[in-house]
């Protein structure tokens, strides 16, 4: 079946709706969050207007405080419409609340004409100590001293015409006397020597003196003064309105030390503040012009019912010019007509502190709190009104936000959907190259790999990280930039998006290709260093591996130490990774070493269990395991071809037997013949003893490869090996008679208790006694012997041989092999190769000793426990 | 020979070997019948009257063994098996399937008349012998007559000497059970016994010699090795 969905052009679709959706995603994310965002103009719906945007409210709520600032001002410094320097700022008011009072000086405070204050504030301000100075008789004078940067000091009188310059000359120090109106410097200072200077300015007058000492001015003059005060003063370089000095003023108005240095505070905080509110006052001139603004303003004071054109800018303090040539006989009219020619407006009144607003983002506390930092310099009561004039004439940031709007409003609403759309759209095209990279149109195609995909996986990993970064990284500068162009950045980011996007898709197809065809580890330089090391360790002997690997383990700990907090959990968690992986090394170690005794045990068809090992171990278990299935493998064919051996020979003595039977008969039968002829006797004779000679044969050649083959069932009990001696010897007494053989037995008395099968033990025994009865020197001893030693039964029959014993011992027990290869006597040669296997299959021990012509076997079997076992059941 | 001529069945694929057989048996006056294979002496049974069937187990047609079992359902005559199989599995096996005897080939042809004759007379005359008022003790074929002290073997006496008669007593008295050395001597001689002494177990021996057809396989007094001795409850 053909994979139609995984065809070319299918493939090229989709990567060019990639692209496409990747582009229309930046830039709608970066629109979005711009212009869609918290202080953007927020989500724009269909019917908003620009004036529900945020940047709309932000801005007109900037600009509502900059009105109310601005009418302040203007208030403070016009007069009928228009600046008038002449204007007395009461310095009092003004420190309390911003406002200049009545403006003509008439309330009583103390006053001073703007233009001097600005003068004042342009020139400089200096501050210093003012000695107040009371006399017994009740007169005050006035003492300066240390104002920094002027060397003169002045001396003034009350009304502000210099009186004295003082000079002490004992003391060093300088200082300045102020005498109070009325008296004479001379009347007060007999000791000291006065420098008088008159000047005709009456503004400023100097007296200059010097004192070198400041502490102790005033020792001279002891009988005379009463009492001294210093003061926080300002220089006095203007003259308040209406009096010489600000001493001058105090003295007149009775003020006492705390309300003359309440002044003076004032006046300290007047100067810079008035300056600055002045050229706020002409900045905000131009800048709140109609032309360069699209906020309106207005104060007007309660007191004034009718607005004309022409009393328009006297009455009213405002940015504007006049209401065309509307002519208002009431101030409710005047209201009526801003509530209909404005959209946005706000109206303040400050009589009942209510206020009256239309799409003003402020509320009334804000305001009236505002308000009473910033009050307007009005007599009596007030009505606020700023508004904004939606025509934007001006271009102003609202203009200029407005023209923005209309230009992103549409751009923006496409770009929510945008978002949204590419982003699915995305994913699912995503999705479809996924399942689609490497595949072809063939059912069971094989992953195709380009060029490209053979290039090493991290490079590729670059080409498909690095584009995402940027994109991302763009993305973010992007969204924090204020003021898009929006069709330069359209072009650009645009473009930069589909090359970087293209970029990645490359990358990321290329990954998910080698994901699939099973390359992107293969294809690594990581995978190489990791191989080529992986070779070199290798090769290495166990216990390099073994240091390298620990070396690298301290290594790490150390780099991991050094990082400190995050690198010592790291090091941490490595640590236990290296112990867990260590106690897992162990235990697969344990469990082929449990294996590699199993199998040394016997059990050779022991397989340690291969899942879970891992690394050097596997090679390990995978040696051990083939070595005990080999081991296995040999013994299982040794023991098959010994049971083969043993069936074989066990059926062909079968087919002898059958035609031995008749030969053994027919022999007897002629044997019964009266045949005279000796020789033919005598033949017959040799006849009989071979027939019955290859009966033996048979049998014992049965037997052993029976035995020998493990081919036989034990029938194991408790028994007496003396008794069966006892026994044996009974049977064997006459067959040993026969020959002359002396049988010499020493055993113990009490029963030696072994486990053996009875019949099996006996044959054992009879075949060596049968060994000694054909074998053994005739007219000799025999010595047979049982002893116990530890727990070990020792069972020996010693006999001298007849023929010498040219041969090795353990050729004995091999098959047809005999003491004496020529000697044609009876017995088959295998009688000692029967009894030693039959021994070994019991668990005893068989040795045959030669020395010389003495003939001695021992065997060994462990004694069992003295508790009598089942005796009877023999069969 | 006084009684009157027994007809023996030999079956045997081996032609020569039932010839042979046949001249040992027609020797001791015993009629012969001669079959090949199982199938040939299962027929012949059913025609002729025979009295013990001598059969081979490796047989064409019809083996031995399953002779035996096909005759076993009709028929009780002794049956000897002939056979090479000479392992203890095919003897046991032989004997528990319904034969009375195993002789494996090849056999001593005097020690096979024996037993064709032990199991004769035992098949043809035992079951009248006792007498109630005797102290007469039996195990299969072996009779021992306290009174009279004679023991017969299948009708047969047997010459003992007053030791061997007290021990095949002892042991005869005492079926299935089983007698060390120390324990025979000391109920015999009435004394302790003195270890490494081979008198009794060459008293044994030649008690077996007396009494069995063949001292190797013991029919009625069994070594037990390593034990002690004993005479089998038949």
């Amino acid at each position: 079946m053909r994979r139609w969905e995984y065809a070319k052009p299918w493939k090229l679709t989709a990567l060019l709706l990639n692209q496409i959706c990747a582009v229309v995603l930046v830039l709608s994310v970066v629109v979005c969050t711009v212009y869609v965002g918290g202080s953007g103009f927020g989500f724009v719906g269909k019917d908003q207007s620009f004036e529900s945007t945020g940047y709309y409210q932000n801005e007109v709520l900037e600009q509502i405080y900059r009105c109310v600032r601005a009418a302040s001002r203007e208030s403070k410094f016009e007069k009928n419409g228009v600046y008038d320097g002449k204007i007395l700022v009461d310095i009092e008011k003004y420190a309390a609340d911003n406002t200049i009072g009545s403006g003509d000086g008439k309330d009583g405070g103390l006053c001073y004409e703007l233009t001097d204050l600005l003068n004042w504030s342009l020139d400089g301000m200096e501050t210093g100590t003012l000695m107040k100075i009371t006399y017994e008789d009740g007169t005050v004078g006035y003492l300066s001293k240390g104002f920094t940067n002027y060397t003169e000091q002045s001396l003034y009188n009350g009304d502000g015409t210099e009186v004295a310059s003082i000079s002490t000359t004992n003391t060093g120090s300088s200082s300045t006397i102020y005498s109070s109106a009325g008296e004479t410097a001379e009347d007060r200072a007999e000791n000291t020597e006065i420098a008088q200077k008159q000047e005709s300015d009456s503004d400023a007058g100097y007296v200059e003196e010097f004192i070198t000492d400041g502490d102790t001015p005033f020792d001279m003059m002891q009988s005379t003064v009463r009492n001294v005060e210093q003061l926080e003063a300002v220089e006095e370089r203007y003259a308040p309105a209406g009096y010489g000095s600000i001493t001058a003023y105090a003295e007149e108005k009775k003020l006492t030390t705390a309300q003359l240095q309440e002044l003076y505070q004032d006046l300290e905080s007047t100067l810079p503040v008035i300056y600055n509110d002045y050229f706020a006052y002409t900045e905000n001139l131009e800048l709140f012009s109609p032309s360069m603004t699209n906020m309106r303003y207005f104060v007007i004071p309660k007191s004034v019912t009718e607005v004309s054109p022409e009393n328009f800018s006297k009455k009213i303090c405002t940015n504007m010019k006049s209401f065309g040539k509307e002519k208002f006989s009431s101030q409710d009219g005047l209201l009526d007509y801003i509530r209909t020619s404005y959209k946005d407006y706000l109206i303040y009144d400050s009589s009942d502190m209510n206020y009256e607003a239309n799409g003003m983002p402020i509320s009334l506390s804000e305001l009236s709190s505002y308000v009473k930092s910033y009050s307007p310099s009005v007599e009596g009561d007030y009505i606020l009104v700023v508004a904004v004039d939606s025509g934007y004439k001006a271009s102003d940031k609202l203009a200029q936000y407005k023209k923005q709007y209309e230009e992103i409003a549409p751009v923006s609403r496409v770009a929510v959907y945008g978002v949204m759309l590419g982003a699915i759209l995305y994913l699912l095209t995503m999705v479809y190259l996924t399942l689609a990279a490497g595949r072809s149109t063939d059912e069971d195609g094989e992953i195709m790999l380009n060029r490209f995909d053979r290039v090493r996986s991290e490079l590729a990993a670059l080409i498909l990280i690095v584009p995402a970064w940027i994109i991302l990284f763009l993305v973010s500068i992007g969204v924090s930039v204020r003021n898009l162009e929006m069709p330069e950045f359209s072009m650009v980011g645009g473009g930069v998006t589909f090359v970087l996007n293209l970029m990645f898709l490359i990358g990321y197809i290329s990954l998910v290709r080698r994901i699939k065809a099973h390359t992107l580890w293969k294809n690594s330089i990581l995978y190489q260093i990791c191989c080529a090391f992986g070779e070199v360790m290798k090769n290495r002997k166990t216990t390099t591996k073994a240091m390298v690997s620990y070396v690298g383990f301290w290594l790490v700990n150390i780099v991991l130490w050094s990082l400190r907090e995050f690198g010592i959990f790291l090091m941490v968690l490595f640590d236990i990774g290296v112990g867990i992986f260590m106690l897992k090394q162990a235990a697969q170690r344990q469990r082929i070493l449990d294996g590699i005794k199993r199998i040394s045990a016997g059990e050779l068809n022991a397989q340690i269990p291969m899942d879970q090992i891992s690394g050097d171990n596997r090679v390990f278990a995978e040696a051990v395991n083939q070595m005990g299935s080999g081991l296995s493998a040999a013994v299982e064919k040794s023991v098959r071809d010994e049971r083969l051996k043993s069936d074989l020979i066990t059926n062909v003595s079968h087919d002898i037997k059958t035609p031995l039977t008749s030969i053994i008969n027919y022999v007897d039968l002629l044997k019964r013949e009266d045949i005279q002829n000796e020789r033919a006797r005598n033949y017959i004779a040799i006849l009989e003893d071979k027939a019955l000679r290859l009966k033996h044969l048979t049998d014992d050649l049965v037997e052993a490869s029976k035995i020998s083959s493990g081919n036989v069932k034990l029938e194991l009990n408790r028994l007496n090996f003396q008794e069966l001696i006892q026994q044996t010897n009974g049977e064997f007494s006459e067959k040993f008679e026969a020959k002359g053989l002396q049988l010499i037995v020493d055993m113990p008395e009490e029963p030696v208790v072994i486990v053996a099968d009875g019949r099996r033990l006996w044959r054992v025994v009879e075949n060596l006694y049968n060994n000694t009865a054909k074998y053994a020197m005739p007219n000799t001893r025999v010595y047979v012997e049982l002893t116990t030693v530890g727990h070990m039964v020792r069972f020996s029959i010693k006999n001298i041989s007849e023929q010498p014993l040219n041969i090795n011992a353990d050729e004995l027990t091999e098959r047809f092999i005999r003491g004496d290869v020529a000697r044609s006597t009876e017995g088959s040669g295998l009688g000692l190769s029967i009894a030693r296997n039959l021994t070994e299959l019991q668990k005893g021990s068989f040795n045959i000793y030669l020395d010389g012509d003495l003939f001695k076997v021992t065997i060994i079997f462990p004694e069992a426990d003295s508790v009598p076992g089942n005796e009877t059941g023999q069969s | 020979m006084n009684k009157k001529k027994n007809t023996i069945l030999v079956c045997d694929d081996d032609r020569e070997i039932v010839d042979a057989i046949e001249i040992y048996l027609s020797q001791e006056g015993y009629r012969i019948l001669k079959a090949y294979d199982g199938l040939q002496a299962v027929e012949m049974l059913e025609h002729e009257d025979v009295q013990l069937l001598l059969i081979d187990i490796m047989m064409p047609k019809l083996d031995g063994l399953r002779a035996t079992l096909k005759i076993r359902e009709k028929s009780s005559i002794p049956i000897i098996i002939l056979s090479a199989k000479s392992e203890d599995a095919d003897k046991i096996l032989g004997l528990n399937i319904g034969a009375d005897d195993y002789v494996t080939k090849p056999f001593n042809p005097l020690e096979l008349v024996a037993r064709v004759k032990s199991q004769l007379r035992r098949y043809t005359k035992l079951g009248n012998a006792a007498d109630e008022s005797q102290k007469i003790y039996q195990t299969g074929g072996l009779i021992m007559n306290d009174d009279l002290k004679e023991v017969t073997v299948d009708g047969e006496p047997v010459k003992l000497t007053p030791i061997e008669y007290n021990i095949l007593l002892l042991l005869v008295k005492n079926q299935g059970k089983v007698f060390s050395i120390n324990q025979i001597y000391e109920s015999i001689w009435n004394e302790d016994a003195i270890g490494a002494d081979n008198t009794v177990a060459v008293h044994i021996r030649h008690i077996r010699e007396k009494i069995e057809i063949n001292a190797k396989e013991p029919r009625y007094l069994k070594v037990v090795w390593g034990i002690g001795y004993k005479v089998e409850k038949l």
